[in-house]
């Protein structure tokens, strides 16, 4: 019992242009050298009648979107004030493409799309293919279109999602080649009863329906069901942000990000619930989390899950750690820091390497007894770490720990 | 009353009298007959539990649910009864099967599956094990199967099987089982490689692996009734009896009779010269050899129960100083890259026995070595030597000592290897030497990469034996001829001198013997 391999196409034809989706039924690796997608030999009558039926089966009524007005004229008309529109809004896409890292997944230009082959296809090319009224609905709710997918719902508002649009369907990256980028006629498909026959017909001896969703066509091979997917809570936002897509969770998820099924024990609650929030840097040399705008409610309901449930057992202190140390003991704490060469992985206020994580504001993230454990056994709190362990005297982890307790942000 | 009367009224009398006791007599019976025939029902209903719990319920569970202790190691799994979707029937799509499919399920068996022909059953068990299975599913209660015609309605010749080739690609047949009907259509080497999904289209070359039978008419009852659950549906819908009956005979065509061979001894040919050391060399085709048939390696973990490559053809030449083997198996998908990867290995008893005891034929065992020659797509012309005494203790030969030369290619779905190295090496401790009139023990694995076979995961296969012919028969047979001759002449010879000592000639004596009479 699997879920099926490719996106459902009730709604294809509203999705990408007729042109594009000739080309792919044609032949799906002209578009795409590594499309998972076998070639079905079709002919061109056939062609012509699946997309007549896949426009048969698509919804009448697709959100339209209420885009600026000169986006609404053809191009040649547009005046010079519309040029300087189209500027602002490719730039201000193009900042929000970067903040929510969207190159982790997706692949440009043949940069990006580290987390796996299956999620997250190739966007070059791509405003060959998709119409921009899809494109707004899908960053703006992704699961409505395809309830499977890996993509993460961003919160972004409308305005930021319309820029980020015009962006995908204007900037150079995703323009298809030269030849390719001349007028984009549409197919127009005959809706004739017959031709809608037919092309039921083709799509049922091609057996489209072994990966996709066809509405109308009945299913051979047993399917998963899809599970009711939970709406509240900490699932629910698991559910929505598809965390699983990096992260890991009691061995089930990704493994691109670290894994989070110890991250109560480890991370305060404040810092879990501003960097859900806003995500800072945290590893410079590694991955970046991407800013998916959480609400201040979202991440304290994801932060107070976090805190409660993902905790482990083994930390075993046997000292105690007063929760506000004296000045001398931080002290003592900082002439163990140099002493040991700590600086040479991590760096404090800009000072030292970039290994390990910045410490600058260590107090702020890490609960105190993590610290003192991480100090005492560097390769169990951190599997694989290149941490050394020093042999620490309980004294010396005590005092050390005091002094990164205290570096919190003024 | 007259006496006519009379006996007219005492006659009426008796009729009723016996009609009534008759019928009600018969009922009595019936009622009686009824009543065994429940009794028999129930009993034949035990006795099939009895026989179920006995010989099913390990691969089909106690309830049925195809979930016995046996099921996790099986591919194809059991079939879960409670389901009531089969799929070898006689009955339109969505149907329940026949009973007589049923029976016929049990006592043929399902080729290519470890569901076996239950031959050791009596028919009137099989029936009752048919009447116990029925019980897993209510929809048995409910409906009555009705089978589909299966009488042949036309004629089968050459026009029919081209107008069947032209349906197989009218119904997109292609896309599955492939253009020559080798399992190796875009679907199934898309699912298989790209997606890493079990997609099994029949390869319909092999008549020897078709679940239903693979008759005209089983195929035209598979394309017909559709096989429920999987991408083979019903064609009922699409094209006429007729049709049908067209597509099967295409399909039927394309049938082969490959299958492992019951001989022993592969001959490895002479040749005077250069070994043809290139699979697409003629030469290949003039020699026989023979197919070996492989099984998944089950005897050690990691197993392999689902294992794909089960049939490996091989060739052998020798000259003065080389000998080849030439290999070639089916292979939907040609994986040359990765951690699994296409390969195939030739395994030979390091020492050559005199006996007939050999090392254990799953690579060896300690004191008793195996070398080993492997293959790996990946590394294309170039196998790796191996010596193994036991399956644990597998080591690579030192460079100097590899020796083994390799040529592949894979086109339309086949393998094609050539192996070769010389006859005699230096290191005698590790590597076979092939001398000629022997009977030299040979052993094969095969690996199929996109069914991520490696290591222990492979299939294999027993010992087999190896000859070098050689070439001198006809010398030997002029040598012996030619002493033959030599002997019955010296012994003419003999018996003249003999006679001449004698003095005296058979024709002398009887001259004498006339002339003193």
């Amino acid at each position: 019992m699997r879920p099926k391999n490719g996106p459902p196409l009730t709604n294809i034809v509203h999705k990408v242009n007729q042109r594009w989706l000739y080309q792919w039924l044609k032949n799906p690796k002209s578009h795409d050298p590594t499309a998972q997608m076998p070639n079905l030999q079709l002919e061109d009558a056939e062609i012509r009648a699946i997309i007549s039926y896949l426009t048969s089966i698509a919804d009448t009524m697709f959100p339209k979107v209420s885009w600026n007005a000169y986006l609404l004229k053809d191009e040649e008309d547009w005046s010079d004030e519309d040029w300087v529109q189209l500027d602002l809004a490719i730039s201000g896409g193009e900042k929000v493409w970067r903040r929510s890292r969207c190159t982790i997944c997706h692949m440009v230009e043949g940069r990006g799309g580290f987390v796996n082959v299956r999620v997250g296809k190739s966007l070059s090319k791509i405003a060959g293919k998709v119409k921009r009224d899809w494109v707004f609905q899908w960053i703006k709710e992704p699961q409505s279109y395809f309830p499977e997918t890996f993509m993460p719902r961003y919160r972004l508002s409308d305005d930021l999602i319309k820029d980020l649009a015009v962006y995908l369907t204007y900037a150079d990256p995703f323009l298809p080649y030269e030849e390719e980028q001349e007028n984009i006629d549409e197919i127009s498909p005959s809706l004739d009863v017959d031709q809608i026959a037919f092309g039921k017909r083709t799509i049922e001896l091609s057996r489209c329906i072994l990966c996709h969703d066809v509405k109308g066509i009945r299913e051979m091979m047993p399917v998963a069901k899809r599970e009711d997917e939970p709406s509240g809570g900490f699932f629910g936002l698991l559910n929505d942000v598809r965390c699983l897509t990096c992260h890991t969770i009691a061995g089930k998820g990704g493994d691109y990000a670290p894994e989070l099924t110890f991250e109560g024990s480890k991370l305060k609650f404040g810092w879990i619930t501003d960097f859900l929030a806003a995500p800072d840097i945290i590893r410079p040399l590694s991955q970046q989390m991407p800013r998916f705008n959480l609400t201040e409610q979202e991440a304290e309901t994801a932060a107070r899950f976090i805190e409660e449930n993902f905790l482990r057992a083994d930390m075993n202190l046997e000292v105690t750690i007063n929760a506000n140390p004296t000045r001398s003991k931080i002290e003592a704490g900082e002439k163990i820091y140099s002493g040991k060469g700590c600086h040479a992985c991590h760096a404090i206020q800009g000072e030292g390497g970039a290994v390990g994580p910045d410490l600058t504001t260590v107090g702020d993230r890490l609960e105190p007894e993590y610290i003192f454990f991480h100090l005492k056994h560097p390769n169990r709190a951190v599997p694989f770490s290149p941490e050394p362990n020093y042999g620490l005297s309980d004294e010396e982890a005590l005092a050390l720990t005091y002094f990164l307790m205290s570096r919190r942000k003024q | 009353m007259s006496r006519k009367h009379f006996l007219f009224s005492v006659s009426m009398c008796l009729c009723l009298i016996f009609t009534t006791s008759a019928s009600v007599l018969a009922q009595r019976e019936n009622r009686g007959r009824t009543a065994a025939g429940s009794v028999e029902a129930t009993q034949d209903l035990q006795a099939g539990r009895i026989l179920y719990e006995k010989r099913c319920a390990h691969c089909h569970g106690t309830e049925g649910r195809g979930d016995g202790p046996v099921a996790p190691f099986l591919d194809p799994t059991p079939r879960d009864f409670t389901s009531a979707q089969f799929k070898i029937r006689s009955t339109p799509r969505g149907s329940l099967p026949t009973d007589q499919d049923l029976f016929d399920a049990i006592t043929d068996g399902l080729p290519g599956t470890a569901m076996e022909g239950w031959d050791i059953l009596s028919e009137k068990q099989g029936w009752q094990l048919v009447r116990y299975i029925k019980t897993f599913s209510q929809r048995f209660e409910k409906e009555t199967p009705q089978p589909i015609n299966l009488r042949k309605s036309v004629s089968v010749g050459t026009k029919a099987k081209a107008r069947g080739k032209e349906l197989y690609r009218q119904m997109k047949c292609f896309l599955c089982h492939g253009e020559e009907g080798k399992g190796d259509g875009p679907i199934t080497v898309t699912m298989r490689s790209v997606w890493n999904l079990a997609f099994d289209a029949r390869n319909l070359i092999r008549a020897d692996r078709y679940k239903g039978g693979n008759s005209t008419e089983d195929i035209y009852r598979t394309i017909s009734t559709g096989l429920a659950g999987t991408p083979m549906d019903s064609y009922a819908g699409y094209m006429t009896p007729e049709e049908r009956w067209y597509l099967a005979a295409y399909v039927k065509s394309l049938q082969s009779e490959r299958k492992g061979t019951a001989k022993v001894v592969l001959k490895s040919r002479y040749v005077s010269g250069e070994l043809p050391i290139d699979p697409d060399d003629r030469r290949w085709e003039e020699v026989e050899g023979f197919a070996i048939a492989l099984s998944g390696q089950v005897i050690n973990r990691p197993r392999l129960v689902n294992h794909n490559i089960d049939l490996l053809e091989v060739k052998s030449y020798y000259n003065e100083g080389e000998i080849a083997f030439f290999l070639e198996w089916d292979d939907r998908t040609e994986t040359r890259e990765g951690v699994f990867q296409d390969a195939v290995a030739l395994q030979f008893p390091t020492k050559i026995p005199e006996g007939p005891a050999k090392p254990y034929f799953f690579m060896g065992q300690p004191g008793k070595s195996v070398n080993l020659w492997q293959w790996e797509a990946g590394r294309d012309s170039l196998a790796t030597e191996l010596v193994a005494t036991g399956f644990e203790s597998v080591k690579i030969q030192p460079d100097i000592s590899q020796q083994v030369n390799a040529k592949a290619t894979w086109k339309d779905g086949r393998w094609r290897v050539v192996l070769r190295r010389p006859l005699w090496t230096r290191e005698r401790s590790v590597d076979t030497q092939f001398e000629k009139g022997k009977l030299i023990p040979i052993a094969f694995s095969a690996w199929d990469g996109a069914n991520q076979e490696i290591g222990l995961r492979k299939s294999l296969s027993s010992w087999y034996y190896l000859t070098l012919e050689t070439s001198r028969a006809t010398q030997v047979y002029l040598y012996a001829f030619l002493g033959i001759l030599v002997t019955i002449n010296l012994q003419l010879w003999l018996i003249r001198k003999v006679r001449r000592a004698a003095g005296i000639t058979q024709r002398v004596d009887a001259r004498a013997a006339v002339e003193s009479a």
